[in-house]
């Protein structure tokens, strides 16, 4: 304090004086805090009122119900679309064996028969005689033609060619298919 | 030792000094405490709610669109699609159908079923939720010749339920061995939500059950 001030208070007042500021802070501080823990109070009872799921859960029970009789219905196009599903893999992915006999059978020669066959998706066996061995010649070079158009097969394994003493020839051929 | 006397004139004396600031200052550190406790759990709670509501919003737009799809199916039309699906591929080890259709397709080829072997395999279903697509495997003998053997597959290709040829093997003594898979695929072990989004048929779909109507019905019963 200025020496030149003149204060006329007692020395308590004086005291007092910041005490009674600091006071008055912390009222204004109380009534703050307590205003805004009502607000947030309020507003939180508010909002809670707003996000309240009730509306859809009304809504919700409403649409069961009237879903409640189409419920067999759901079960049996789920199922159809599940049966559906694995029928059109199977289809799409199933070899026609039928059909590839056939093919094989076309590289055979008229005069020419088919001794054995074995044939699964991948591969086949056949043996192939006839008393010709032109036709034995020409059923090689239909395999070989084959193998070189590459639409069948993808590899021969001439296993045997010989002369089954029965006045017939015959080759064993092992093929892998595309 | 001390005077619990003084103690408490000492206590009293602070207090009165500093009275209103303890009052104020408990005021103050009350509502900061009850702040702290309930604001996080009040929005905690809020979010819960919002999370709540929002699932079951997203819960009645799966429902009304199940309602709408459901609503437009011909339940005749839908049953009669269940049932040739079905028939095609049956829920279980259906030995009667594949015993009629190995029959059906030998009479149609007009070639003898010698004997026949069946590896019925493990009769129980598989516990996981989603069935999957499974097969008995079948050994026929065939007596006939190539070209009988030939009918025979493109018959059975075409009875139900559906199977797939996986070898032949022809010439020799004792007629053409052909090892066939009849499949079957079970039904879910567990219930379906009614949350589950349907749909109708697509355009795929249509165009199997067309090739299934083509194929010769010899098992679909009524489901």
């Amino acid at each position: 304090m200025s020496e030149n001030t003149i204060n006329l208070l007692p020395r308590s007042a004086v005291k007092s004086v910041p005490r009674r500021k600091f006071l008055n802070l912390l009222r204004a501080l109380t009534v703050i805090a307590v205003s805004f823990l009502f607000i947030t109070s309020l507003s939180a009872f508010f909002v809670g009122r707003v996000v309240s799921p009730d509306a859809e859960r009304k809504q919700e029970q409403k649409v069961l119900a009237d879903f409640s009789p189409l419920g067999d219905s759901m079960a049996k196009l789920l199922f159809t679309h599940d049966r559906l599903l694995e029928i059109g893999k199977i289809l799409n992915t199933r070899t026609s064996l039928d059909a590839k006999i056939g093919i094989i059978q076309s590289f055979v020669p008229q005069a020419a028969g088919i001794d054995s066959l074995r044939i699964d998706k991948t591969s086949v066996e056949i043996t192939v005689s006839s008393a010709s061995l032109r036709r034995i010649d020409e059923f090689l070079a239909n395999l070989s033609g084959a193998l070189d158009r590459g639409n069948t097969i993808r590899a021969i394994t001439i296993q045997g060619v010989g002369y089954n003493g029965k006045g017939e020839y015959f080759v064993s051929a092992k093929m892998t298919l595309l | 030792m001390k005077n619990p006397f003084l103690s408490t004139q000492k206590l009293l004396f602070w207090y009165f000094l500093y009275k209103d600031y303890l009052v104020f200052g408990s005021v103050v550190a009350i509502c900061v405490l009850i702040f702290l406790i309930f604001v996080p759990a009040q929005v905690r709670n809020i979010l819960l709610l919002n999370e709540q509501a929002n699932d079951i919003k997203q819960k009645v737009k799966v429902l009304s669109a199940n309602v709408d799809v459901l609503s437009g199916i011909d339940s005749v039309l839908l049953n009669n699609q269940l049932t040739l699906a079905h028939g095609a591929l049956p829920s279980e080890k259906y030995f009667n159908g594949i015993l009629q259709s190995v029959s059906q397709a030998s009479s149609k080829a007009g070639v003898d079923v010698g004997d026949f072997t069946i590896e019925i395999g493990d009769l129980s279903l598989s516990n996981t939720e989603i069935q999957p697509l499974s097969s008995i495997a079948i050994n026929i003998t065939v007596n006939g010749d190539i070209e009988g053997v030939k009918r025979f597959l493109k018959e059975l290709s075409h009875i139900f339920p559906l199977s797939e040829v996986i070898s032949v093997q022809t010439g020799g003594l004792g007629g053409s061995r052909i090892e066939v898979l009849f499949y079957f695929k079970p039904y879910p072990l567990s219930t379906l939500p009614n949350t589950t989004s349907v749909k109708p048929l697509s355009e795929k779909e249509r165009s199997s059950l067309n090739v299934l109507s083509s194929f010769q019905n010899s098992s679909a019963s009524a489901f």
